[in-house]
C-alpha cells in the first residue's frame, strides 16, 4: 500500500513535470509569444482536417510576418461546439478576441452589443477594400447598412459526378447534367442493378433532411425565400418548395437516388457506388485526403431548374468586443491579411473556399491552379448567381424546424404539400413569436 | 454422502455459454482495432465479407483472389506514387499507397494526444487521491461521531445523487466564471473531489468495523484523527481500492464538462479531444477507429494492472449496498 | 462509541462540505430559481414565472421523450438484469478460467462511451457495417438500423446492455457468494433440481442484490444520454431516440433556452425520486432480507 501510494504521489509530479516541460516547449514553438510582448489575439474556429492544415499555416505565416501581434487559434471542433462555447464563454467573458460565426449569431450579438462594429476599422485603412469585396459576400456580411462581420470561408454547393461511369453508361463525361431534369434522367441511366434488381450503383446521392440542398433546389425552381424583415411568412409550401421535394422524392422512390447520413454519400462517391452526389465544394478536398479519389471525376455547377441559383454556406468572421483597443486592431490586421489579394487567392486554391476580394480571383495564383486541376472551376462559375439564407434571429430554429419535416417526408413518401403546408405553418408560427 | 453429478458435460454447456458471450463483448473491440489497420479500399470496398484481419497483416495463405487484387493493386500504387513524388506531379487524384500505421499517424497529426493523455492522468490521478481522501475523512465522521444536524446532512448528500448532472452544469459553469477558474485545471478537478457516493460507500464500510476498537484506541489516548489514519484507513483498503478505481474511471471517462470547462488546447483531456477528432475527420472510419483505440488502450492496460487488486477489493467489500 | 454530540466534527466535512455546497447544492437552488425565467445565456434572465412549466405540459416533443424514456427503460432494465444474472450464474460455478471471463465481461465498463459509440456507429452502419454484413451472409435482408425511426432505439438499447453488463455481473456474482453454501447441499439432499434450487434458494436470497441493480438501472435509464447523443444526432430519424435527457441538453445547448431546459430537469428529478420512493416502499416489501 504505502509504495502505492509512493509511486502515486511520484507520478503525479511526473506529470505535472512533463506538462511543464511541454508548456515550455509551446511557447518556444510560437517564438516566446507571451514573454516578447506582443498583443495576443485569440481566435475560436472550428476548421479541422485538411482545411484546418491550411489555415494554420497561414496563420504562422501571419505571426511570423510581423512582430506586434500574435494569434492564437484554437479548433472547437465543429460549428455546433464552438457556438455553444462561445455562447458560454460570453457569460463567464473567457471569451475568444476573433471567432468564425454565422450569421444568426452575429445578429444575437449584434442586438446584445457583443462585438465590434467593422466600418470604422474599414474606413481607416488607405485602400478602398469595400469595393473590392465579392458583392454578395459584401451584403451578406452587411446588417442595416453596417459590417458587422467579414466574409472568411464561404462555399457554394457543387455536383461531382464519375467520368468512368458517365463513360460506361454511353454519357459524355465532358458533359454534366445542367439542368434538373436532365440531372433525373442521367440518373436512371446511370443506376446499376444486380440480376436480382438490386441496386448496386445509384445514379445519385444527396444529403438526407439537408436544409441547404432544399433550399437550393427551392430557389433554382424559383422560390421565394422568407425575407428579412420579419414580417414575412413562408413560402415553402408553393409551388417551388412542392417541385423541390418531389423531385428528390421521386427519385428515391424510383429507386435510381439515394439519401445519406451525415457524410456518408462522400465515401460512397470514393468507393464507387455512386455516380454523382452533390455537397460543398470543400468536401473535395476532404475526399481528396487519406487515399485520395481512385478514378476520374468531375466537378460540375449544380444543374438548375427554372433559373440558376445556389445558396453560400460556410462561416463570417466576427471581431468581440472585450474592450482592449490592441486586441481589436490586432483582430483587424489579422482579417485584413488572411482576406488579403495573394493569401485570399492561396486560401482559395489549396482548400476551394470562395476568396473574399475580387483581386484575388484574377490573381495568378488562382489561375495557375485552375489550370493544374479544372475541378476547381466550377465554383467560380456560380459566383454571380449566388444567394444566402435569410439572416433572422430565428432562423436557426427555424432551420432544424425544417430538417425534421424534410426527414418525415422521404421516410414517409407521402405528398410533398402535406408536409410544406404543415411546415410553413409552424415557420409562421417561429417568426410571428420571434417578432413581438 | 456423494450425489453422482454430470460434472464435466455440464461444464462444457457453461464454457460454451460464457465463450459465446465473450466473443459479443469482445468483438466490437477486436473489430476496432482490425478496422484501424485497415486502408480506406479495404474499409469502403471489401462488400459484404466480413475480412477479420487487415490486408497488412494478414498471412499470404489465407488471402482469397479479392484480397490478392487490392494487395496488388497497393503495390502497384508504391510505385506509382513514388514516381509521381518523383516528377512533382502529386495532386489530390493521386493514389497514396497506405502503410500500416497510417490511420495512426493521421490521428496523432490532428490532435496532440499526448498532452490530452498527460491533462487526463493528471486529473484522473488528482480527483482519485483527493476525493478518496476527503470522502474517507466525512465518512469516518459519519461513522464514528455524533454531531449536531448529523441525519439532515446525511440525507441532503443522497438527495444530491438524484439530479441529473446535465442539469447542474450551467450553474456550476456560472459559478466557476465567477471565481476565475474557467479554462484552469482548477475547474477539471476541484468540482468532483466532493461525492456523496464515495461517502456513502466508505461509510457503509466503517460501520462494520467493531465500535470496541475507537473506544480501546481513545483509552490510550489516541487523538481522533490519530486513529482515523493509524486504524481505519489501513482496514479500509478493499474498499478504498475499489472506490479508487470507479473514480478513476469516472474522471478518465467524463466528457461533457471538461468540454465546456476548457477552451485551450493544452487543457484538453482525452475524451474531448476524441469528439472533436470525430467530428473533424466525419465519416473517416480508419482514423477513427485509431483513434478510438488510443483513447481505450491505455485505460484497458492500467485495467490489467489493477486488475488483482479489484477482484480482491471486491471479493472482501462485497459489493455490499 | 464517542457519544457527545459536538460540533468539532466539522472539521472533517469542511473540503467535502465546501466542495458540495459550491457545486452540487447551490447549483440545485440555482437552477431552480432559473427554471422560473426565460434566459438565452447571453442576454439578462426575464422572470416568466410558471410559464416553463405550463409550456412543458403541452408540449408534444416533451411527451414524445418522455414516452421513449420510458420504453428505453422498460427494455433496458429486466434485459441488463436478465442477461447480467444469466452470466452471473454461469460463473458462480466451480469451472476453470473465471478470472479471464471476469475481466473479459468487465472490458466495456471501463471504456469510455464516446470511443464505444463511435466503434458501435461503425458496426451499424447500414453499407459499411458489420452488423449488415452479418445479416447478408445469413440471408437475412439488411436494416438501416440507427437511420430507422423502428430500429433506432433498439440499437441504442442492445449497445447499452453490452457497455453495462459487465457491472452488474460483479454486484450479481457478490451477491450469489454471499449465499450460504449449505442451504444448496441440504436442498440436493432432498432431491432439488437446479431449477427448484434457483427459485427457492438463489431467488428469494439474492433479492437484496437484485433490488439494488434494480433501482440504480431504472435511475441509471431515466438519465441515459452519452450514448444517444453520440449515436443518433438531434433525437434520431423521426425523433424516436430523443429522450428527456438529450432533450433537455437540447433545449440548452443547441437552443439557448435554458430556463426551459431546467424546467425540464426539474419534472425529470421529481419523476425519479418519485419512481425511486415508489420502488422503496411497495417493491422494497417484496425483498427477502436475511
Amino acid at each position: 500500500m504505502r509504495t502505492f501510494l509512493i509511486a502515486t504521489f511520484i507520478s503525479w509530479f511526473l506529470i505535472v513535470g512533463l506538462i511543464a516541460y511541454d508548456n515550455a516547449g509551446t511557447t518556444r514553438d510560437r517564438g516566446n509569444a507571451a514573454m516578447s510582448g506582443r498583443v495576443e489575439v485569440v481566435f475560436w474556429h472550428a476548421m479541422g482536417g485538411p482545411l484546418g492544415k491550411v489555415m494554420e499555416e497561414l496563420i504562422d505565416r501571419f505571426n511570423n510576418g510581423q512582430k506586434k501581434y500574435f494569434v492564437k487559434s484554437i479548433s472547437m471542433g465543429s460549428y455546433d461546439t464552438l457556438a455553444k462555447k462561445i455562447l458560454a464563454s460570453l457569460v463567464a467573458k473567457s471569451g475568444p478576441d476573433i471567432a468564425q460565426n454565422y450569421e444568426t449569431l452575429t445578429k444575437k450579438f449584434i442586438h446584445h452589443k457583443k462585438i465590434v462594429c467593422l466600418d470604422a476599422l474599414i474606413a481607416s485603412e488607405p485602400e478602398d477594400i469595400k469595393k473590392d469585396i465579392v458583392p454578395v459576400l459584401l451584403a451578406n456580411n452587411t446588417f442595416d447598412g453596417k459590417i458587422w462581420s467579414f466574409p472568411f470561408n464561404k462555399s457554394v454547393p457543387v455536383l461531382y459526378y464519375n467520368k468512368e461511369m458517365f463513360r460506361k453508361a454511353g454519357i459524355d463525361p465532358e458533359r454534366p447534367p445542367r439542368t434538373m431534369e436532365e440531372m433525373a434522367s442521367y440518373a436512371r441511366t446511370l443506376t446499376v442493378r444486380d440480376e436480382k434488381g438490386q441496386v448496386k450503383i445509384y445514379g445519385y446521392s444527396t444529403n438526407k433532411a439537408n436544409v441547404w440542398m432544399f433550399l437550393c433546389r427551392f430557389i433554382q425552381f424559383g422560390g421565394r425565400l422568407v425575407d428579412e424583415t420579419g414580417s414575412d411568412t413562408s413560402h415553402f409550401h408553393e409551388a417551388a418548395g412542392v417541385k423541390a421535394l418531389a423531385y428528390i422524392q421521386d427519385l428515391v422512390k424510383e429507386g435510381v437516388a439515394n439519401e445519406a447520413q451525415g457524410f456518408d454519400h462522400q465515401n460512397d462517391f470514393k468507393a464507387q457506388r455512386v455516380a454523382m452526389i452533390d455537397n460543398s465544394i470543400v468536401s473535395k478536398v476532404h475526399m481528396e485526403a487519406g487515399s485520395g479519389i481512385r478514378f476520374d471525376y468531375g466537378v460540375a455547377p449544380l444543374p438548375s431548374g427554372a433559373t440558376d441559383a445556389v445558396i453560400l454556406s460556410g462561416s463570417n468572421i466576427n471581431i468581440f468586443d472585450n474592450g482592449d483597443p490592441e486586441k481589436i486592431k490586432g483582430a483587424w490586421e489579422f482579417i485584413k491579411f488572411f482576406t488579403s489579394t495573394d493569401i485570399g487567392a492561396e486560401w482559395s486554391a489549396r482548400t476551394t473556399y470562395m476568396p473574399v476580394r475580387i483581386s484575388s480571383l484574377h490573381s495568378p495564383i488562382l489561375k495557375s491552379a485552375m489550370d493544374k486541376d479544372a475541378n476547381l472551376r466550377a465554383p467560380y462559375v456560380q459566383m454571380d448567381y449566388c444567394r444566402y439564407e435569410p439572416r433572422l434571429a430565428c432562423w436557426f430554429e427555424i432551420r432544424d424546424l425544417m430538417a425534421d419535416h424534410l426527414e418525415r417526408a422521404t421516410l414517409e413518401m407521402g405528398p410533398p404539400s402535406k408536409y410544406l403546408e404543415q411546415m410553413s405553418r409552424e415557420i409562421d408560427g417561429i417568426l410571428r413569436h420571434a417578432a413581438d | 454422502m456423494k450425489f453422482p453429478r454430470p460434472k464435466q458435460p455440464f461444464h462444457i454447456v457453461i464454457h460454451a455459454c460464457l465463450i459465446a458471450g465473450s466473443i459479443f463483448m469482445l468483438f466490437p473491440f477486436i473489430w476496432m482495432v482490425s478496422t484501424s489497420f485497415k486502408s480506406e479500399d479495404e474499409i469502403l470496398k471489401t462488400g459484404n465479407t466480413i475480412v477479420l484481419m487487415p490486408d497488412l497483416v494478414r498471412p499470404s495463405i489465407l488471402n482469397n483472389d479479392a484480397d490478392r487484387a487490392r494487395i496488388q493493386a497497393r503495390e502497384k500504387s508504391i510505385t506509382s506514387y513514388a514516381q509521381a513524388v518523383a516528377s512533382g506531379t502529386v495532386s489530390g487524384k493521386t493514389e497514396k499507397p497506405f502503410y500500416m500505421w497510417d490511420n495512426y499517424r493521421e490521428a496523432g497529426a490532428a490532435q496532440p494526444f499526448y498532452r490530452y493523455l498527460l491533462n487526463t492522468l493528471l486529473v484522473s490521478i488528482s480527483i482519485t487521491a483527493g476525493s478518496l481522501i476527503f470522502a474517507s475523512l466525512a465518512a469516518y465522521a459519519f461513522a464514528f461521531f455524533n454531531f449536531p444536524f448529523k441525519d439532515k446532512l446525511f440525507f441532503l448528500m443522497l438527495g444530491t445523487m438524484m439530479l441529473p448532472q446535465q442539469a447542474l452544469l450551467i450553474p456550476d459553469y456560472i459559478i466557476l466564471s465567477r471565481i476565475g477558474w474557467i479554462n484552469t485545471y482548477m475547474a477539471l478537478i476541484v468540482p468532483w473531489l466532493a461525492s456523496a457516493y464515495s461517502i456513502f460507500f466508505l461509510r457503509q464500510f466503517f460501520l462494520q468495523l467493531p465500535k470496541d476498537l475507537f473506544d480501546a484506541a481513545v483509552i490510550d489516548g489516541c487523538t481522533r484523527l490519530q486513529f482515523y489514519y493509524k486504524i481505519v484507513l489501513p482496514l479500509s483498503k478493499p474498499p478504498m481500492v475499489t472506490l479508487g478505481i470507479f473514480s478513476f474511471l469516472a474522471s478518465w471517462n467524463s466528457f461533457v464538462w471538461p468540454l465546456i470547462v476548457t477552451n485551450d488546447t493544452g487543457l484538453r483531456v482525452i475524451q474531448v479531444g476524441l469528439s472533436y477528432f470525430s467530428n473533424e475527420a466525419g465519416t473517416r472510419w480508419g482514423p477513427l477507429m485509431a483513434a478510438s483505440t488510443m483513447t481505450i488502450l491505455p485505460l484497458v492496460v492500467m485495467y490489467f494492472m489493477a486488475q488483482r487488486q479489484f477482484v480482491e477489493s471486491q471479493a472482501m467489500t462485497g459489493m455490499k449496498e | 462509541m464517542n457519544k457527545r454530540s459536538d460540533w468539532s466534527a466539522y472539521w472533517y466535512f469542511v473540503p467535502v462540505f465546501v466542495i458540495m455546497f459550491c457545486f452540487q447544492v447551490a447549483p440545485i437552488f440555482y437552477s431552480l430559481a432559473i427554471s422560473f425565467y426565460r434566459w438565452d445565456l447571453i442576454g439578462s434572465p426575464e422572470w416568466v414565472g410558471v410559464e416553463n412549466f405550463s409550456r412543458l405540459f403541452d408540449d408534444p416533443m416533451f411527451y414524445k421523450s418522455l414516452w421513449n424514456t420510458l420504453y428505453y427503460a422498460m427494455v433496458t432494465v429486466p434485459l441488463s438484469i436478465g442477461a447480467a444474472l444469466s452470466v452471473a450464474l454461469l460463473l458462480n460455478n466451480p469451472i476453470s478460467g473465471i478470472g479471464i471471463y471476469r475481466t473479459i465481461y468487465f472490458i466495456p465498463v471501463i471504456t469510455s462511451i464516446n470511443a464505444v459509440a463511435i466503434v458501435w456507429n461503425f458496426i451499424y452502419h447500414p453499407d459499411y457495417g458489420l452488423l449488415n454484413k452479418l445479416l447478408v451472409i445469413m440471408s437475412i435482408p439488411p436494416q438501416k438500423w440507427l437511420q430507422d425511426p423502428f430500429w433506432a432505439m433498439p440499437c441504442i438499447i442492445l449497445m447499452s446492455v453490452w457497455k453495462g453488463l459487465g457491472y452488474n455481473v460483479i454486484i450479481f456474482l457478490a451477491g450469489l457468494q454471499n449465499i450460504p453454501k449449505h442451504l444448496y447441499e441440504a436442498a440436493r439432499i432432498d432431491g432439488a433440481t437446479r431449477l427448484q434450487q434457483f427459485r427457492h434458494i438463489t431467488w428469494p436470497l439474492l433479492s437484496p442484490t437484485t433490488f439494488f441493480v434494480f433501482v440504480m438501472s431504472v435511475i441509471g435509464s431515466f438519465q441515459v444520454f452519452s450514448q444517444v447523443y453520440m449515436m443518433t444526432p438531434r433525437g434520431g430519424p423521426l425523433k424516436s431516440t430523443m429522450v428527456i435527457v438529450y432533450y433537455l441538453y437540447q433545449k440548452a445547448f443547441e437552443k439557448f433556452e435554458f430556463g426551459y431546459a431546467l424546467a425540464i430537469a426539474f419534472v425529470l428529478f421529481i419523476m425519479i425520486f418519485g419512481v425511486t420512493l415508489f420502488n422503496k416502499l411497495y417493491l422494497e416489501k417484496k425483498v427477502h432480507y436475511s
